[in-house]
């Protein structure tokens, strides 16, 4: 059995949901999960020693506890993948808009853009885990991309669909094709690799998840006692984490 | 009855009292506003290199500038300006000439197209109208006109929304294109294109020809909108850095200030709804002593474009901003390079 340790922010809760729910098909039998959560950007109050990283904060400590069913560190060198659901996803459209506009954004843009995703301290913690353990392999989510009924979603629909918007979709294209290339190659250390949602959990434009997998979703960093029908357009739920789970590690 | 027509002259009107016996620091009465800023006005900022300075301090003091051609919502402020965005009220980079204004105008308004808009190096595509905008250029000659086609209708939204313009003249000196008549802020082979005399030549434009451009700019704008705009123009006291005139660097200089400056002041006198700010003649003040330039001698340093500023919010009923005031205890002037400046490339070619 391979070890998974999935590191998270209220975003875990997806992921909770699914390993502590039925059984995943080709994925329970060959891999065990440990998860560890921590609110915000709490979870910077750690720091690596050796191969473990630890808390040094009460309240992260009691966090990780709290949603690891009692760990209170991370023993890096025990898991063979990492899953990072963390901070904002490279495949999040937001940051190459105007406003909530789609407009022309050029491939030295896109990357200018992208550098500066790189230097968040999500990527950097990342980066630092995945050089611990060089043997392990790393997969940065991020956040899930927000719902299809985000107000953000439906803005850009209206840009997207409708027999006069053929210039955007071309726009939304090409965004998608550099948005792509550039999350494909980026530096952060070699056995780390982005994941995009797979499509099928994507609307048709493939920038927002559907919204059925935001109903029932719950936030890690409330205990995991807050349950959203589907008014929560952050947040995913379990049949999520599942299908993203699948996604990473079936064909490990 | 006086023994002379000077006898009740203001001290402004002398030498003496104006400007030798003045602190260049603090000029009294260079200037007078013809009309007062207002609060909700939206205003449009362009021109040569200096007229960044300009916009970047209105801003600061609050006034409401427009961006018309906001940058992408995860662009770091700090690579903005790479990319064209926040040094104007749009994407144009610096406008060095009326009749490249006068270009821009007719195509956001008229539809005009472009000839020679597409200038390449190394494979990649440069617009020739704004060829500092992209550092590496465009991939496509296709995505450098959905940009451009994207720009102009942004320009087009200021145009007809500002309530007032501010622009800077620059330069009376640039590049046409032989066929078409097309104007370039550099030129041809400076950033991107190919130099190539039997399709290009030099122009330096007379008086007539600055005034014509500038009349036609704003008449093409007066008729376009359904309300009153309000223009400021200033003459950047930044000198040429090179001439293509078969003379003296200085005398092409000298010219085209005094070409720009004249014309500013005709249109000041023909039209009510435009002023002259004096930023040109706060920076050259001799009283000054050249103080006001920086090492390079072209260049206007922090303490110059403060006492610009100085003057002109002095008038409009505000004070410089305080994160622009003036640092007494650093010493450290600068070298007046924090503007964004496709001429200074010319440098290069210098012996």
């Amino acid at each position: 059995m391979s070890r998974v340790c999935i590191i998270g922010n209220s975003h875990l809760g997806a992921f909770k949901l699914a390993v502590d729910g039925p059984e995943i098909p080709g994925i329970s039998d060959r891999f065990e999960f440990d998860t560890f959560g921590s609110i915000r950007a709490s979870i910077l109050q750690t720091r690596i020693s050796g191969d473990r990283l630890i808390p040094t904060r009460k309240d992260v400590t009691e966090s990780f506890a709290r949603t690891s069913g009692g760990q209170t560190e991370i023993r890096l060198g025990s898991y063979s993948v990492f899953v990072m659901a963390i901070r904002n996803s490279p495949y999040w459209i937001r940051p190459y808009l105007f406003d909530t506009q789609l407009g022309p954004v050029s491939d030295t843009m896109v990357e200018a853009i992208h550098r500066d995703f790189l230097d968040d301290w999500s990527i950097e913690l990342t980066a630092e885990i995945a050089r611990t353990v060089p043997e392990a392999r790393v997969f940065f989510v991020g956040r899930p991309l927000n719902s299809q009924k985000d107000f953000l979603a439906r803005r850009l629909f209206r840009q997207l669909d409708g027999d006069e918007n053929a210039a955007n979709l071309a726009i939304k294209d090409q965004l998608l094709m550099r948005l792509n290339a550039v999350a494909a190659n980026i530096p952060v250390a070699p056995n780390v690799a982005m994941v995009r949602p797979p499509d099928h959990v994507l609307e048709p434009h493939g920038l927002f998840t559907l919204s059925k997998y935001s109903r029932g979703a719950q936030k890690a960093d409330t205990g995991m006692k807050q349950v959203f029908k589907d008014d929560d357009t952050m947040h995913m739920n379990g049949e999520y984490g599942r299908d993203m789970l699948v996604h990473m590690l079936a064909g490990l | 009855m006086t023994n002379s027509p000077y006898e009740d002259l203001p001290g402004r009107a002398f030498w003496r009292s104006g400007v030798a016996g003045c602190s260049p620091l603090d000029l009294r009465d260079i200037y007078a506003r013809r009309w007062a800023i207002e609060p909700d006005w939206q205003i449009a900022t362009a021109g040569s290199c200096f007229a960044q300075h300009i916009a970047r301090y209105m801003k600061s003091a609050g006034f409401s500038v427009l961006d018309a051609e906001p940058k992408p919502n995860g662009l770091p402020d700090a690579a903005a300006a790479l990319f064209g965005y926040q040094i104007y009220s749009a994407r144009y980079g610096n406008i060095y000439t009326a009749r490249q204004l006068l270009q821009l105008i007719r195509e956001a308004l008229h539809g005009e197209r472009r000839h020679d808009l597409i200038w390449e190096k190394d494979g990649r595509f440069y617009d020739s109208q704004r060829p500092g905008i992209e550092p590496n250029g465009f991939e496509s000659p296709a995505e450098l006109l959905d940009h451009r086609a994207h720009h102009v209708a942004r320009v087009r939204q200021m145009l007809t929304g500002m309530d007032m313009l501010i622009f800077t003249l620059g330069l009376t000196e640039t590049w046409e294109h032989r066929g078409s008549g097309t104007v370039f802020p550099t030129a041809p082979g400076t950033i991107a294109g190919t130099w190539n005399p039997d399709q290009y030549q030099f122009r330096n434009f007379t008086f007539a020809e600055v005034h014509s451009d500038m009349s036609a700019a704003l008449s093409a704008l007066a008729e376009a909108r359904d309300k009153p705009l309000h223009v400021l123009l200033t003459v950047s006291p930044v000198p040429l850095t090179a001439t293509a005139e078969d003379h003296h660097v200085l005398l092409s200089s000298t010219y085209s200030k005094s070409v720009l400056r004249a014309v500013a002041g005709q249109l000041r006198a023909e039209h009510e709804n435009l002023d002259y700010f004096p930023s040109y003649e706060i920076v050259t003040n001799p009283a000054a002593r050249g103080v006001f330039y920086a090492a390079n001698l072209r260049s206007v340093t922090p303490a110059g474009v403060d006492t610009v500023m100085k003057s002109f919010f002095a008038e409009h009923g505000t004070d410089l901003p305080p994160e622009e005031a003036p640092q007494s205890d650093s010493g450290d002037e600068g070298d007046g390079e924090d503007v964004v400046c496709e001429d200074a490339m010319l440098e290069a070619f210098g012996k």
